[in-house]
């Protein structure tokens, strides 16, 4: 699956859950798999991305910060 | 021991810097890193030192830019050692140098000293107390 495919599927297994994960884990990270739609929250990026590799070591995850547009910035 | 305190110093830009430990498929490589405190994210790794250490691709994202701009980026996943402590990161491979951003110092204390231009990095006393505590149970085991 190509990166704009993981993002566009990713986004829309995200919206459907948004409103619940933006509720009960404002800040924490969300790794979604766009296939079986299953998703890992952790408290960080590292562990939610690594949680849901652990689970599926082929796959690719479309990871969101909850209630944030974009999961890191790089400021100035 | 757990709980050991870090002292990095600054490079020839004034920029702090500090030795870690990158684990990726094949093999760990230790570098010298840019601490980055604007860069919210893990850690950066130029392609050369990706290649060569191994990185599995672990899923995509969207991240703001320095201009304020949003961009889409592939994330690989490897650990991170910084003192002790090892963490699982999200990596962006992009650039010449390694960046550690606030991502994997969150577990941390940071102090910067202009005066001595020393950076100290220690692991928050709940953290380290539990390193402390793994730490005496492996030497036990």
């Amino acid at each position: 699956m190509r990166i704009q495919d993981t993002i566009q599927h990713g986004k829309e297994v995200y919206e459907q859950i948004r409103p619940s994960l933006e509720l009960k884990y404002p800040d924490q990270y969300v790794s979604i798999d766009p296939i079986s739609k299953e998703y890992f929250i952790a408290d960080t990026l590292g562990a939610s991305l690594a949680n849901a590799h652990a689970r599926f070591p082929e796959r690719e995850f479309y990871t969101v910060r909850i209630g944030h547009d974009t999961v890191m910035e790089f400021q100035r | 021991m757990g709980g050991t305190k870090i002292v990095a110093g600054m490079d020839s830009s004034g920029s702090p810097r500090l030795e870690v430990t990158i684990k990726g498929k094949y093999k760990s490589i230790g570098a010298g890193a840019v601490v980055d405190t604007g860069f919210t994210g893990d850690v950066v790794i130029p392609e050369d030192k990706a290649l060569s250490i191994g990185l599995d691709a672990g899923g995509a994202a969207a991240i703001t830019l320095a201009d304020g701009s949003a961009s889409t980026v592939q994330l690989y996943l490897c650990k991170v050692k910084i003192g002790d402590i090892e963490q699982n990161a999200a990596a962006i491979v992009m650039g010449s140098d390694i960046l550690i951003g606030m991502g994997l110092l969150s577990p941390f204390d940071v102090c910067f000293r202009s005066g001595t231009q020393e950076v100290i990095i220690t692991p928050q006393p709940a953290l380290a107390d539990f390193v402390g505590v793994l730490h005496r149970l492996t030497e036990a085991t």
